[in-house]
């Protein structure tokens, strides 16, 4: 730019908008000096952001911002009503916390913070408050943490202030927070890194002592090391090992017996000799067998209950989606006046307003107004549903129609939303068949291992009570089963690390079970083959040119997200169209109207299967038609398909080489199944099938003996994903699927699906191999131990050794051919 | 040899000693956000303050 005296409307033109960065369009003209220049802002939002920024003296955000914001901000006026919302009693105490006597404290999620320039921003914005008292933003972690004087400012305000920075902040809600940084897990790290810190120093000392020549060491160097060693094993001791003493003494006064109880005893045990020992009691010492023991164990459940933590993560969308407050029409149907009330207020039986755009506070029947809800958070719906007077909405579905009322039905634990939410968690507790197994195992065998060692050490007493202690130190150190409770969780956390760089990302471990058995896999057709995105396949213009009738379609379209406005408005685009104008648009309940040069248009989805006439579409998966209308009379027809997934023919094809048989089952209209089937080369498919038709579907192919694989998004293959041997949900598809699903594939891709059998038939194998070698391994040993032919030091390096073996075993699994 | 009766237990003191170290930063919220704070030395506070946007 190196004349400022152009012309405005060319100059707005070349330049991009100084907040956001988009091209400024042609005539609009928004202005802010900033050194020293008048620099051009693409619309209101921009404008009324960039003012605040420079009026409160931060320009150094514009001067060190590494990256421009998401879009152009929107203007303030209109989300600050739904920000004071978060003021009202019942919803405030969700959010934010008492500090001292009069101060509060909330943790606040910030969106659109885009560089670490914006972090900064938002800070200064917050401190120039009056009341503020803190405020530091967590790049990393896009979280504020605030305090500030109770009375002084209201959380609204605090919320508008970062929203007049073009940065949108939600408070976060302190239970869900919990979660994700939980005191435990903190814990738990740190008992980990204590014991793995201790076993590296620990080996350190001891290591030398195995591989020095006799009579290099002195005695006194020696015991000197071994002090060394016991010095760092009694952090260990009290600290790292805590939880499993914990846990072996709840099994024990519960009277079960757990695997901890001998681990125990011999960590105990093992411990109490080696002191013996080293404080000249005679025996050998083994510091360094209890450090790696500890660290072993406690990293195999560290894994473990990472594993878990990130399938609790998909609750927390769910629990979010339902908005803190709702507009109560307390007098309808005489007025319509609104109150704001907490939506845990809610009861049934209140009449509620639902703007455009807002989400449904709860369960309830549409009373008045015509539109459209989008349901795919929890039905996996990729298109939004029509809604009139009657029909039942869901809370947590968002209304993108016209303003709808309508009655509340169920709140609270009856809901929809709570019922999702206890699926998953009763989901989330399943435990994988094997690995149940395994661990009930692994609890008798170690009944019997201290049941053995008693019996040893009686015997041994007996016979030669001086040596007693150090076979049952050693019986209890070599047969602890701790190889044997290693070897599944350690192969499926090695395989789902694994499956999860694939894009498989596994939820339960029953999936190990049968993954590698599968010998049918049943699929969905719309969101699973199908990407759930439109696109134009052909125009039917009669009078009209196709360009002509595309941008009066378009034109209707615009504003709107429904996925056929977003097919017309791209093709659109891409033709480069020019919009005519449209007014009194508004949205029905199957489409949309609007004038257009003093016309009433209306374009309005047409389902193939009502019509019969898809003889004639493209090849493809076509199955929308939309009509474009004047006056009632249709004028064009706009042919939408649903795109395939780009790698679903040779998902399909390599899962056919592999003999499994496919199987397309489909709720759609039979010609696009066809289609669809016959494109990608499938040859068993069904058309217009219920859920239910879907799962007795499932169920004969299971009568024959088939073990199936089900693929699907939405909320109707949930009984299918369950009814399978295997369910795998599509990201992004409903969340009841994903609850009931055994993995979520991550990316719209397909083929992750054919990695994770041929994973998991490698992670059997290794299953097998780790179960076959510690149970030989305990055959060989316990005898061995038990006739005092084993060290105790020996024992502790063949249990490491041999726990080790196994989490290597399982560890090639992530690395490897597939 | 006789170096180690020296150095041993110095590795002890140095094991705690990290041991207490690591702690205190992590505790102290040091590994919290590994990236804002090394842009944040580079902005100034004082600098805007002349700037006027205009109306």
């Amino acid at each position: 730019m190196n004349s400022v005296a152009m012309d405005g409307a060319i100059a707005a033109a070349a330049e991009p908008c100084f907040h956001c960065g988009i091209a400024v369009p042609a005539g609009v003209r928004f202005e802010v000096l900033f050194d020293g220049r008048s620099r051009h802002l693409c619309c209101a939002g921009c404008a009324a952001v960039a003012t605040t920024i420079l009026e409160a003296g931060l320009a150094g955000y514009y001067r060190d911002r590494t990256a421009f914001p998401e879009g152009p901000a929107q203007t303030v006026a209109d989300s600050l009503r739904l920000l004071q919302r978060y003021d009202l009693a019942g919803v405030r105490e969700r959010y934010v916390a008492d500090d001292d006597q009069d101060g509060a404290v909330a943790l606040l999620s910030l969106e659109g913070l885009n560089c670490a320039a914006c972090a900064w921003l938002v800070e200064r914005r917050l401190l120039s408050l009056d009341g503020m008292r803190e405020a530091s933003v967590n790049y990393a972690t896009h979280r504020a943490q605030v305090r500030w004087q109770r009375d002084a400012i209201p959380l609204s305000d605090i919320l508008s202030a970062i929203a007049q920075v073009g940065v949108q902040a939600y408070p976060a809600d302190a239970a869900l927070e919990d979660q994700y940084r939980s005191a435990s897990r903190k814990r738990a790290l740190w008992e980990l890194f204590v014991a793995a810190f201790a076993m590296m120093q620990v080996m350190m000392y001891t290591v030398p002592l195995y591989l020095a020549d006799p009579g290099e060491v002195t005695p006194d160097l020696k015991q000197l090391m071994q002090w060394a060693g016991f010095i760092l094993t009694l952090p260990v001791l009290v600290f790292s090992a805590r939880p499993i003493f914990r846990n072996a003494w709840h099994s024990i006064a519960a009277r079960s017996f757990g695997m901890d109880v001998p681990v125990s005893l011999a960590i105990l045990l093992g411990f109490g000799a080696s002191t013996v020992a080293l404080l000249g009691g005679g025996g050998e010492v083994y510091f360094d067998s209890i450090t790696m023991f500890v660290l072993l164990l406690l990293t195999a459940r560290f894994v473990d209950s990472e594993l878990r933590r990130r399938r609790q993560r998909s609750l927390e969308s769910l629990a979010r989606s339902l908005p803190a407050a709702a507009e109560r029409l307390t007098n309808y149907p005489e007025d319509t006046c609104a109150e704001d009330v907490a939506s845990a207020a809610l009861q049934p039986g209140d009449m509620v307003r639902i703007a455009t755009g807002a989400t449904v506070p709860a369960d309830g029947v549409l009373i008045d107004g015509v539109g459209q809800c989008d349901e795919s958070l929890l039905s996996g719906e990729s298109l939004p549903v029509p809604k009139r007077r009657g029909d039942g909405v869901i809370g947590g579905s968002i209304n993108l129609g016209s303003p709808l009322i309508a009655r509340v039905t169920r709140v609270g634990a009856s809901s929809v939303m709570a019922g999702i939410v206890r699926a998953s968690e009763a989901a989330l507790a399943a435990r994988p068949k094997l690995e149940g197994k395994a661990n009930t195992f692994a609890a008798q065998l170690s009944f019997a291992t201290v049941l053995l060692a008693a019996l040893a050490c009686g015997a041994w007493l007996w016979a030669d009570p001086s040596r007693a202690l150090g076979i049952t130190v050693a019986i209890l150190a070599i047969t602890c089963p701790c190889a044997l409770a290693l070897a599944i969780p350690a192969t499926t956390a090695a395989a789902a690390a694994r499956m999860a760089k694939a894009g498989l990302i596994v939820q339960r471990g029953r999936l190990f079970d049968a993954l590698p058995q599968v010998t049918d896999v049943a699929l969905d057709k719309t969101g699973t083959l199908t990407s759930g995105n439109m696109a134009l396949a052909g125009i039917e213009a009669g009078t009209l040119s196709a360009d002509q009738a595309l941008a009066i379609a378009a034109a209707l379209e615009i504003g709107s997200h429904h996925p056929i406005a977003r097919a017309l408005l791209s093709e659109a685009e891409r033709r480069g169209l020019t919009l005519p104008k449209a007014t009194q648009l508004s949205i029905q309940p199957d489409g949309v109207a609007g004038n257009i040069a003093g016309g009433p248009w209306t374009l309005g989805r047409q389902p193939v299967a009502s019509t019969g006439q898809e003889e004639g579409l493209p090849r493809g998966a076509a199955n929308t038609a939309v009509l474009l209308c004047r006056n009632g009379a249709p004028v064009a027809k706009f042919l939408l398909q649903d795109e395939l997934r780009p790698d679903a023919a040779d998902s399909v094809a390599a899962l056919l080489r592999r003999g499994i048989g496919v199987h397309l089952l489909s709720g759609d209209a039979p010609a696009p199944v066809r289609d669809c089937a016959g494109q990608i080369g499938i040859t068993h498919w069904q058309a217009g099938m219920s859920p239910e038709d879907k799962c007795r579907y499932v169920q004969a192919l299971q009568a024959n003996g088939g073990r199936v694989l089900a693929i699907g998004d939405g909320v109707n293959d949930g009984p299918l994903l369950a009814q399978a041997n295997v369910g795998i949900a599509i990201h992004g598809g409903a969340d009841l699927a994903r609850t009931r699903a055994d993995a979520i594939l991550a990316g719209g891709r397909l083929w992750p699906v054919l990695e994770a059998i041929q994973i998991a038939a490698r992670a059997r194998r290794t299953i097998q191999q780790n179960l076959a070698w510690a149970f030989a391994y305990n055959l060989v040993c316990l005898p061995l131990a038990a006739a005092g032919m084993v060290t105790p030091q020996f024992a502790a390096i063949g249990m490491s050794a041999s726990s080790l073996l196994v989490i290597a075993n399982a560890a090639r699994l992530s690395s490897g051919p597939r | 040899m006789d170096i180690l009766f020296l150095l041993i237990p110095l590795s002890l003191v140095l094991v705690f000693f990290i041991g207490a170290l690591f702690w205190w930063a992590l505790s102290k919220g040091q590994f919290d956000d590994l990236e804002g704070p090394a842009h944040r030395i580079l902005q100034d506070d004082d600098k805007s303050q002349s700037e006027v946007p205009p109306g």
